[in-house]
């Protein structure tokens, strides 16, 4: 680009003094964050480099299997992050498979959308748009997934009364558990719609920001924002509806009983 | 079918909440002896007597064929238990079957077609 300032190492380790600073912080008033909040960085630091590399190497093959290969990898670190998230899992694989099928699904159809209808490079799979672009909705539809599957076990758990007082009733599975999976879903969307919200007026999203300070024309960078935030908002509510389907079907069965007893508990 | 349990459950802030049509329910409300205007009550305020009652109407209200009944009149007044026995009752002759539990001998005698003796880990039929 024109006129951007590369960034040195030392200017790095200067930025990293503000998280320094901040575990410092921790470990003075003992807010006991400071490890994970060191290691949260450190995890940064280190997948992004090793990102970065991977990006390179992708870019200069342009093979759709190189391609397609990370993307797997990209959805199945998202289905780990999602089950080291909660403190209730559903038993067995479904903790897992669960939340990675959801993505799977709802990032795929969503990217594949974006690259074949409005963003068209050639070839389609060309990694220097598809892999920036899913991971964006990833890393989106992986927070509403979280939220969602976490807001419903909690739900069905504290609200485990009423849901049976409905069933009790006569009541099916599906509507017993509305309101529970209401709930879970408007927790799952928050954050999106959210930023929506305060999207220009409040915050600048990153990717905007940063193709600014690559040197793209503003009215050219607030277009691509707006086509990202569109894709996060579809991949999220795609995925998390996805996975509350999924986790409503999981935690009930077909005799319209509530089963809890495939949540398990961590610690 | 409904279950009515022995500690029915509440998902609303208010009585009326849930009922799906208050003006339906009242005939049996009064019926029973609860107030009309019970249904802008909040759920912390009807004692364990009178949510067994609500619960009671709550479930007939689905009008189930089968109603499954976990001591349905233990937290009840004479009067009341004599209401409840009486509206299951006429439940009973509109077709509506009922499987009632209960540890009152003479109340089982009192409504039921059918007796069922538990205990040893069995059921045994008793005449009635």
């Amino acid at each position: 680009m024109q006129n951007d300032i590369a960034l040195s190492y030392r200017d790095l380790a200067c930025s990293s003094l503000l998280l320094w600073a901040n575990a410092a912080l921790s470990v003075r008033l003992s807010l006991g964050v400071e490890r994970r909040l060191l290691w949260s960085g450190v995890r940064m630091v280190l997948q992004l480099s090793l990102m970065g590399w991977v990006l390179a190497l992708l870019f200069a093959w342009i093979s759709p299997w190189a391609t397609g290969l990370a993307a797997l990898g990209m959805v199945g670190f998202a289905g780990f992050e999602t089950v080291a998230r909660q403190p209730r899992r559903l038993a067995g694989w479904w903790a897992y498979g669960l939340g990675t099928g959801a993505m799977l699904m709802a990032a795929a159809l969503v990217t594949l959308f974006a690259l074949l209808g409005a963003l068209r490079p050639d070839p389609w799979y060309d990694p220097r748009y598809a892999i920036p672009l899913l991971g964006m909705i990833l890393g989106n539809t992986m927070t509403g997934v979280g939220l969602g599957l976490n807001a419903l076990s909690n739900g069905l758990v504290n609200r485990q009364a009423a849901v049976e007082a409905r069933l009790m009733l006569g009541f099916d599975r599906r509507a017993a558990l509305a309101p529970v999976m209401r709930d879970a879903l408007v927790s799952a969307m928050m954050p999106i719609i959210n930023t929506m919200s305060a999207a220009g007026v409040v915050a600048l999203p990153g990717m905007m920001t940063g193709q600014i300070l690559g040197g793209v024309p503003p009215a050219q960078a607030v277009k691509y924002q707006i086509l990202i935030l569109f894709l996060i908002a579809g991949g999220t509510g795609l995925g998390s509806l996805a996975a509350v389907l999924g986790g409503v079907y999981r935690l009930t069965d077909a005799r319209h009983r509530l089963r809890l007893d495939r949540l398990s508990r961590l610690r | 079918m409904a279950y009515l349990p022995a500690e029915p459950g509440w998902w609303g802030e208010s009585v009326g909440e849930h009922f799906h049509d208050w003006s339906a329910a009242l005939p049996l409300l009064q019926r029973l002896g609860l107030a009309a205007d019970a249904d802008a009550w909040p759920m912390q305020r009807p004692s364990t007597g009178e949510r067994l009652r609500l619960a009671l109407v709550r479930a007939l209200l689905q009008s189930p064929r089968v109603l499954l009944l976990d001591e349905p009149t233990a937290a009840l007044d004479a009067a009341a238990v004599r209401a409840v026995e009486a509206l299951i009752a006429d439940c009973l002759h509109q077709g509506m079957s009922v499987l009632w539990v209960s540890h009152d001998p003479a109340q089982a005698a009192r409504v039921a077609r059918r007796q069922l003796v538990g205990g040893q880990g069995r059921f045994f039929e008793s005449p009635s």
